[in-house]
C-alpha cells in the first residue's frame, strides 16, 4: 500500500477518535466517561482486528445461551415423560436453540470473527477494502440478534394480552405451521432477515479484499488456504442469502396480509416454501464448513512444518463444493412429494459433493506424511476436525441415497448428523483458530495441559452425545419430539451423559481460553513458527494498521525450505 | 437373515422396499466405517512415525498428480454406486393393480383412516407408559399392496412406519401418496416426522399387519352399532377418559387443565372474563373445539380428540358421575 492509501485508513479507523478524545477530557477524574470511551473505541471502532473480536465475544455470549438450551433439551428428554418442561415449553427450546446455533453462531462463524481479524494480516492489507460497511456488519448482526432474542419475550396470548410466547416450529419454520402459530415468528423472522444484510456485507467485503488488497507479489496461488476458503464462502454469502432474505420476506407479508403464496388454503403452495429456504441454507451449510476447512488446511501444514500437499486441489476443491452446493438443495425433501425424476436428479447431484470434500479429507492426511508433527493443542483440534467431518460427511451419504433417506429423513439421524457436521465440522474449526491465532490475537498464550484436558472431555462427550443420536434415529425415533417410546430411552440417557461431558470441555476450554487472555504468559512473536505474513511480517498483537512497512511475497504460504527460521 | 449393525436389526423383511433400504444402508456402512478406520489409523500412524521429535526436519512434498487422480476416481466410483442403489424405492409407477387403497387423513394431532368399503377402525389406547391414547390402529392383510392417498387438514405432517422403511409428507390440500406391501404379521409403530405443533410426538398410532383370511373376515363383517346404556355406556366412557388424564384428575387436583372432579353443575371463569355454567352443551364445545372457550388461568393447549358420537356420549355419561 502506497503510503496515501495508509493515511485513507488511518483516517477510517480513527473515525470516532475525536469523539472519543473530548469525552475522555471531559471526563479526566471521571471512571465513568473513561470507560464510556473505551467502550466507543470498541463498537464504532472500524479496524477490522476490533471488529473481529467484537464479534467473538457476542457470538460466544450466543453460543453459551445455544449451549444451555440444548442442555436442557437433553435433560428433558433424559426419562421418556415429561420432566420439566412442557409441549409448548420444549418446542420453543428447540427452536431457539436452533436459531441461535445457526443464524447467531455458525453463520457468522469463522469469517465474522477470525475472517476478519486475519484476513488482512494474511493478504498483507492494512484492513478490509471497506472497513465502514464492515463494521456496520456487526451492528445489523446485534439488531438481528436483538429482535431474535425479543421474539422469546414478546407476544400476545389467545386473549391479547402481552405475554411470553417464544416461537417455535423449528429453525425451518415451514409453512403452513409457520402462518398459523400464535408464536411470534415474523419478529424472529425479521431478525433473521437484517441478520442476512449483515452476512452479505462481510462476504462483499470479503471478495473485494481478496481480489484488490494482496500484498505485492502474492497471486492468487499464493495465498494461504484460509483466504481461499473465506473467498469461496464469500460467493456463497452473497449469492445464497438474498433467496432467504426473500423467502423471510414473503412469510411476513403473508402473516400479515394473507396473499397466499405459501398458504394452500388462498391457493399457495408449502412445498414451494420449503424449495426457496433450501436453496439458501443448503449453500449455507458449506458456508459454515468451508472457512473451517482452511484453518485446517492452515494449521496442518503449520504443525507438521512442511507445505501442505496438493495445495490447487485444496483451493480448487473450496470453489468446487461452493459451486455445486448450489444445486443439490432439493436432498433436503426427498418425502415432500416432489416428483420422482426431481428426487433421482438431485440426488445423482447431492453426491457429486461428496467428492471434492473426500479429496480434501485425503490431501489432509498426505500432508502428515513426511512432516515434522507438533501435536500442539491446536493441531489436535484440526485432527479433531478431520475425525469428526468425517464423521458428518460419511453419514450424510446415506442421507444422500434416495431410499434410505426416506427412512431416516427427520429422525435424530438427521440431527446427529447435521451436529457432526457444523458443530464437528464449523464450530471445531473455530475452536481450532482460538487456539491457533490465540498468540497472534493476545500476544500471550494458554495453559497447554488445560488445553488437552478439555479436548479430551469434549472428544469423549461429543461421540457419545451424537453418536448415540445416530443409533436411535436409524431405529426410527423422530426429531423435535418431546416425549418417545420406551424403546429409546437407552440411547437418551446416554446422550444426555454426554451432553453433560461434553460442555463439562466446554467449559474447561472457554475459562483457560480466558485466564490466557487476561494473565497468560507473553507468547513468541511467531509462537507456532508459521511461514504466512500474519506470523512472519506483523507484531502480536499487530499494530493499528497490521503493518509497519508493505510486506512484499516472495514464497508461498508454506514454505518451509529452511532458510527462514 | 438377521444381521445387526450396531444394534440396528436389518433385512427383516417386514416389507419388500425395507430389504433394499437396508442394503443401501449396509453398503453404505460398510464404505464408511472402512474409510473412517482406514483414513483414522493413517492419521494417527503418521503422527507417529512422524513425530518431530523422530522426524525433525519435514520433507515439502507439494502433491503427486498421479494419487490426486486414483483418490478423485475411487471415490467417484464408490458414491454413483450408492446413487443407483439408492434408487430402489416404491415409484408410483409400480403400484401393483391389486392394491388395497387406503384413505389417510392427518390432522393435530391425530390419524384417520378410510377404508374403501368405509370398514370402521376400532380405536385402541397405544403409548407407553408414561401416556396413552386413543387412536385407530390401522388393520392391514400381509403380502397385499397397501397405497396411502394422503391429505393433511391443517399444517404439514409425515407419515412414517420405521419397520416398513416408509415416509411421506402429508401437506394440506394437496394429495401425497406411497405404497408398500407387508410380509410379516405383527404390529408396528407409526409416527409423525414433520413438526405440527404441540403434542407432535403424541401423534402416534400402530398398524397392526394380520393374515389375508383374518383380514377379509374382519374386513367383511358389517360394523353393528351396538347401542350402550346405563353402567356399559358409563364404562366405556371412563375408557375413553383414558387419552384426558395426561391433562385432567378425577380427584381435584390441578393438571395441565382444571380437574374433572365435580366438573357439573360448577361456574367456569374464562380467560375471555366471562364465566360459563358448566352443563352438557358447554362440555361438548369444550371437547369438540377446546380452545373456543378457554378457563382462565390455563394456557389455550387442549388438544382435540378425535371422537365418534358414540363415544362423545360415554366420555359425557362418564363426567356426569365425577
Ligand atoms: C393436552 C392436555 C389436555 C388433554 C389431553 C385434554 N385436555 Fe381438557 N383441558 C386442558 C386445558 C389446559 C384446559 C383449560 C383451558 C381450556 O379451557 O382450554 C382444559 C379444559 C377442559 C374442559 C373445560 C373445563 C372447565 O372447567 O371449564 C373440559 C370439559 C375438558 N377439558 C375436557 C377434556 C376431555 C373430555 C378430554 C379427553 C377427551 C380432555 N379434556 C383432554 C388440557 C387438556
Ligand atoms: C451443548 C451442545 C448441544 C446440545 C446438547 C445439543 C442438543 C440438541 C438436541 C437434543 C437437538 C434435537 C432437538 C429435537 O429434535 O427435539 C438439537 C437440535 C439442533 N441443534 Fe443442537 N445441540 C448442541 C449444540 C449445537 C450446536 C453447536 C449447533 C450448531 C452448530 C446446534 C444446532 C442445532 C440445530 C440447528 C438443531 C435443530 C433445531 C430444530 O430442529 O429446529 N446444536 N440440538
Ligand atoms: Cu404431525
Amino acid at each position: 500500500m502506497v503510503s496515501s492509501a495508509k493515511t485513507f485508513y488511518e483516517d477510517k479507523a480513527l473515525i470516532f477518535q475525536g469523539f472519543q478524545e473530548s469525552l475522555e477530557k471531559a471526563g479526566e477524574n471521571n471512571k465513568l466517561y473513561k470507560f464510556l470511551a473505551w467502550v466507543l473505541s470498541w463498537i464504532f471502532s472500524t479496524d477490522h482486528k476490533r471488529v473481529g473480536i467484537l464479534y467473538l465475544i457476542t457470538m460466544a455470549a450466543f453460543f453459551a445461551i445455544g449451549v444451555s438450551l440444548g442442555l436442557l433439551i437433553r435433560f428433558e428428554l433424559f426419562l421418556p415423560g415429561e420432566q420439566f418442561i412442557s409441549a409448548r415449553v420444549y418446542n420453543s427450546v428447540f427452536t431457539m436453540h436452533g436459531v441461535i446455533m445457526i443464524f447467531l453462531v455458525v453463520i457468522p462463524g469463522i469469517p465474522a470473527t477470525f475472517g476478519n481479524f486475519c484476513l488482512p494480516l494474511q493478504l498483507g492489507a492494512p484492513d478490509v477494502s471497506f472497513p465502514k460497511l464492515n463494521l456496520s456488519t456487526w451492528w445489523l448482526f446485534m439488531i438481528g440478534a436483538g429482535l431474535a432474542v425479543l421474539s422469546l419475550f414478546v407476544g400476545t396470548n389467545a386473549n391479547g394480552e402481552l405475554m411470553m410466547v417464544a416461537p417455535d416450529g423449528g429453525w425451518t419454520f415451514y409453512v403452513p405451521y409457520s402462518l398459523e402459530s400464535s408464536a411470534n415468528i415474523s419478529l424472529a423472522l425479521s431478525g433473521a432477515f437484517i441478520l442476512g444484510f449483515s452476512s452479505m456485507f462481510t462476504g462483499m467485503n470479503f471478495i473485494t479484499t481478496i481480489h484488490r488488497m494482496r500484498a505485492k507479489g502474492m497471486g492468487f496461488f499464493q495465498m494461504p488456504l484460509f483466504c481461499w476458503s473465506l473467498y469461496a464462502s464469500s460467493w456463497i454469502q452473497v449469492l445464497a442469502t438474498p433467496v432467504v432474505s426473500i423467502t423471510l420476506l414473503l412469510v411476513i407479508i403473508e402473516r400479515f396480509m394473507g396473499i397466499g403464496i405459501f398458504d394452500p388454503s388462498k391457493g399457495g403452495d408449502p412445498v414451494l416454501y420449503q424449495h426457496m429456504f433450501w436453496i439458501y441454507s443448503h449453500p449455507a451449510v458449506y458456508l459454515m464448513v468451508i472457512p473451517a476447512m482452511g484453518v485446517v488446511s492452515d494449521v496442518i501444514a503449520v504443525f507438521s512444518r512442511r507445505t501442505i500437499f496438493g495445495y490447487k486441489a485444496i483451493a480448487i476443491s473450496s470453489m468446487a463444493i461452493a459451486f455445486v452446493g448450489y444445486f443439490v438443495w432439493a436432498h433436503h425433501m426427498f418425502t415432500s412429494g416432489m416428483t420422482e425424476t426431481a428426487q433421482i436428479v438431485f440426488s445423482f447431484l447431492t453426491f457429486f459433493v461428496a467428492i471434492p470434500t473426500a479429496i480434501k479429507t485425503f490431501n489432509w492426511i498426505a500432508t502428515l506424511y513426511k512432516g515434522s508433527i507438533h501435536l500442539s493443542v491446536p493441531m489436535v483440534w484440526a485432527l479433531t476436525f478431520v475425525f469428526l467431518f468425517s464423521i458428518g460427511g460419511l453419514t450424510g451419504l446415506l442421507n444422500g441415497a434416495i431410499n434410505a433417506d426416506i427412512h431416516v429423513h427427520d429422525t435424530y439421524y438427521v440431527v446427529g448428523h447435521f451436529h457432526y457436521t457444523m458443530f464437528g465440522g464449523g464450530m471445531v474449526g473455530l475452536f481450532c483458530a482460538c487456539h491457533y491465532w490465540f498468540p497472534k490475537v493476545t500476544g500471550k498464550i494458554y495453559n497447554e495441559s488445560v488445553g488437552y484436558l478439555a479436548w479430551a472431555f469434549f472428544f469423549v462427550g461429543f461421540n457419545t452425545l451424537y453418536g448415540s443420536m445416530l443409533v436411535m434415529g436409524l431405529l426410527g425415533m423422530p426429531r423435535r419430539y418431546h416425549d418417545y417410546l420406551p424403546q429409546f430411552t437407552i440411547w437418551h440417557q446416554l446422550s444426555t451423559i454426554g451432553a453433560v461431558i461434553m460442555v463439562t470441555g466446554l467449559i474447561i476450554m472457554f475459562i483457560n481460553l480466558l485466564k490466557g487472555w487476561i494473565n497468560g504468559p507473553k507468547a513468541n512473536e511467531n509462537h507456532w513458527d508459521g511461514r504466512s505474513l500474519e506470523w512472519t511480517h506483523s507484531a502480536s498483537p499487530p499494530i493499528l494498521l497490521n503493518f509497519d512497512k508493505d510486506p512484499e511475497v516472495q514464497g508461498g504460504p508454506y514454505d518451509y525450505d529452511g532458510e527462514w527460521k | 437373515m438377521d444381521v445387526k449393525a450396531i444394534g440396528v436389526s436389518l433385512f427383516q423383511g417386514v416389507t419388500d422396499v425395507g430389504n433394499s433400504v437396508d442394503f443401501t444402508f449396509l453398503f453404505i456402512f460398510i464404505v464408511c466405517v472402512f474409510f473412517l478406520i482406514a483414513n483414522t489409523a493413517v492419521m494417527v500412524y503418521f503422527c507417529w512415525k512422524f513425530h518431530h521429535k523422530k522426524n525433525p526436519v519435514g520433507t515439502n512434498i507439494e502433491g503427486n498428480t498421479t494419487i490426486e487422480v486414483i483418490w478423485t476416481v475411487i471415490p467417484t466410483i464408490l458414491v454413483m454406486m450408492m446413487f443407483y442403489y439408492g434408487l430402489a424405492f416404491n415409484q408410483m409407477a409400480d403400484l401393483p393393480k391389486d392394491a388395497l387403497t387406503i384413505k389417510v387423513k392427518a390432522y393435530k394431532w391425530a390419524w384417520a383412516f378410510e377404508y374403501p368399503n368405509k370398514k370402521k377402525l376400532e380405536k385402541e389406547a397405544v403409548g407407553s407408559k408414561e401416556w396413552k391414547i386413543r387412536m385407530p390402529v390401522l388393520k392391514i392383510p400381509v403380502g397385499r399392496a397397501i397405497e396411502f392417498e394422503m391429505e393433511s387438514s391443517d399444517v404439514v405432517h409425515s407419515l412414517y412406519i420405521p419397520a416398513f422403511r416408509v415416509k411421506r409428507d402429508v401437506l394440506p390440500l394437496i394429495k401425497t401418496a406411497l405404497w408398500f406391501k407387508a410380509n410379516k404379521i405383527g404390529r408396528y409403530d407409526l409416527f409423525c416426522t414433520e413438526y405440527c405443533g404441540d403434542a407432535h410426538s403424541r401423534m402416534y398410532t400402530q398398524v397392526e399387519v394380520v393374515s389375508q383370511e383374518e383380514f377379509e373376515k374382519w374386513y367383511n363383517t358389517k360394523d353393528e352399532g351396538q347401542e350402550l346404556t346405563g353402567d356399559a355406556l358409563v364404562k366405556k366412557g371412563s375408557e375413553v377418559a383414558s387419552t384426558c388424564m395426561a391433562c385432567h384428575s378425577t380427584d381435584g387436583s390441578r393438571k395441565v387443565g382444571p380437574s374433572f372432579k365435580g366438573l357439573f353443575g360448577r361456574t367456569s371463569e374464562l380467560a375471555s372474563g366471562s364465566s360459563h355454567k358448566v352443563d352438557e352443551a358447554y362440555v361438548r364445545k369444550s371437547i369438540l373445539e377446546p380452545n373456543s372457550d378457554v378457563v382462565k388461568g390455563y394456557p389455550p393447549i387442549m388438544t382435540k380428540v378425535p371422537l365418534d358420537k358414540q363415544e362423545l356420549d360415554a366420555l359425557i355419561a362418564y363426567l356426569k358421575t365425577l
